[in-house]
């Protein structure tokens, strides 16, 4: 991603330059759009539990494709961004006293379509109020690691019958595909609200936020010698963006549950993301 | 139920998209205007900087075809300096455009440079403008100034 954007930079030796984007340039809503998708959102309702209740889940969330437009970053040459069109992140919860809830999740370092993550995730929240039937629940998140894949230098490059892109990968790519890391560090503050219909069996909940994005992406061009080529810049975007979330639970019987929710992170990404959940000791 | 949650994901599957539109600058973030009489390091470099010296490109570390064209480089390795890609043209040569490889390189029209692709490689041309801005650096006698 990205090498076309670097700044006026003349370089020699190993140093990296790393260039600062703003989040609605096309590299910028890349890493955006990027970050929108590990986003360690709720996935279900905050139902009260016992203390020492532990909540074994596994969430899915699809990645819809990019358009070639989206994809290419301000240049002609499109990146390689659409490899894989979903993830699975295990996650577990433990309540605490007072419907204290601490989350953990993790993308595991288990390639997928051509992309590895390492990408944890941490979320504390806890039931602050009830208005009417609804049940208030401020949470925060943040999550942090890195996801590997060829997304500058792709081996598609070298197929494509553009000349320009054969020759890009050839000179540019070194006829290799790029180790690009993808690093996000971003932390979350949201409200959530949540009440159960239909005798309990289904908590409908919503919820909105602010997510502070941290974001890098290191072009890892790798050179014959196997080398981090050094002459491509690290990007860097920094922002605050909203987000809303709306879903439902399904306790569908104990102790299984299911969630569905549609995620969206304005200027970024609007999908859906499901999880399925064994709650443990809560009875 | 079981038939209405699997509806519903399928229902939201379908639904879900990439919520942006990647912004189209043909301009590269350069001035898009011809500049009647241009100054090398005001109106010509800046196009180099931006389009040219990139990573993996022209930089000094890259340096393509043994082209830098990283600020500071750039004059010296255009101006009255034989093309490493031909055996007839200079890269620049003062007074001539149309007998200069980097104008060669630069235009769309692939027969002014056989098997060679359009520059910058891989990315969106310069535009009109900014290309008659060097045509006329060029027929000016491409001045260091």
């Amino acid at each position: 991603m990205g090498a076309a954007a670097a700044p006026a930079c003349a370089q020699s030796g190993g140093t990296r330059v790393v260039e600062e984007h703003p989040f609605d340039d096309p590299e910028g809503l890349l890493m955006g759009y990027y970050s929108a998708v590990v986003a360690f959102s709720p996935l279900g309702a905050a139902a009260k539990a016992k203390a020492w209740t532990i909540d074994l889940d596994v969430e899915t969330g699809f990645i819809p494709p990019l358009s070639e437009d989206q994809r290419t970053a301000g240049r002609d040459k499109p990146e390689a961004t659409n490899l894989a069109p979903a993830y699975f992140r295990p996650r577990a919860a433990i309540v605490f006293p007072a419907n204290i809830r601490l989350e953990l999740g993790w993308l595991p370092p288990l390639e997928l379509f051509g992309v590895t993550p390492n990408v944890g995730s941490v979320a504390l929240s806890a039931p602050v109020a009830h208005i009417r039937a609804v049940e208030i629940v401020p949470r925060a998140t943040y999550t942090w690691g890195t996801i590997k894949a060829p997304i500058t230098c792709n081996s598609d490059l070298a197929l494509s019958p553009n000349q320009s892109f054969q020759i890009y990968y050839q000179l540019v790519c070194h006829d290799r595909e790029s180790d690009d890391h993808f690093e996000p560090s971003q932390w979350s503050g949201e409200i959530d609200g949540s009440a159960a219909i239909m005798g309990g069996a289904l908590v409908p909940y919503a919820g909105i936020g602010v997510q502070h994005y941290d974001t890098k992406f290191d072009i890892g061009v790798i050179n014959t010698d196997g080398s981090r080529d050094t002459d491509h810049p690290i990007l860097h975007m920094e922002a605050y963006r909203g987000f809303g979330v709306a879903g439902v639970t399904w306790l569908a019987a104990s102790p299984l549950s299911f969630s569905g929710e549609l995620y969206w992170a304005p200027g970024s990404l609007f999908t859906a993301r499901f999880l399925a959940r064994v709650a443990l000791h809560s009875k | 139920m079981t038939m209405v949650v699997v509806g519903a994901v399928g229902a939201l599957t379908l639904w879900a998209c990439a919520d942006f539109t990647s912004p189209v600058d043909p301009t590269g973030g350069l001035p898009d205007v011809v500049v009647a009489n241009p100054m090398f390091e005001r109106d010509i470099q800046p196009m180099f900087t931006k389009r040219c010296a990139q990573g993996g490109c022209h930089t000094v570390a890259s340096a393509q075809v043994g082209l830098v064209l990283a600020e500071g480089y750039s004059y010296d390795a255009l101006v009255n300096h034989a093309s490493s890609l031909s055996d007839v043209y200079q890269r620049v040569l003062p007074g001539d455009h149309t007998n200069s490889w980097l104008w060669r390189m630069l235009q769309s029209d692939q027969s002014l440079r056989p098997t060679y692709p359009e520059m910058p490689l891989a990315a969106q041309p310069l535009t009109g403008n900014q290309l008659q801005t060097i045509v006329n650096w060029i027929d000016e006698g491409a001045p260091r100034n």
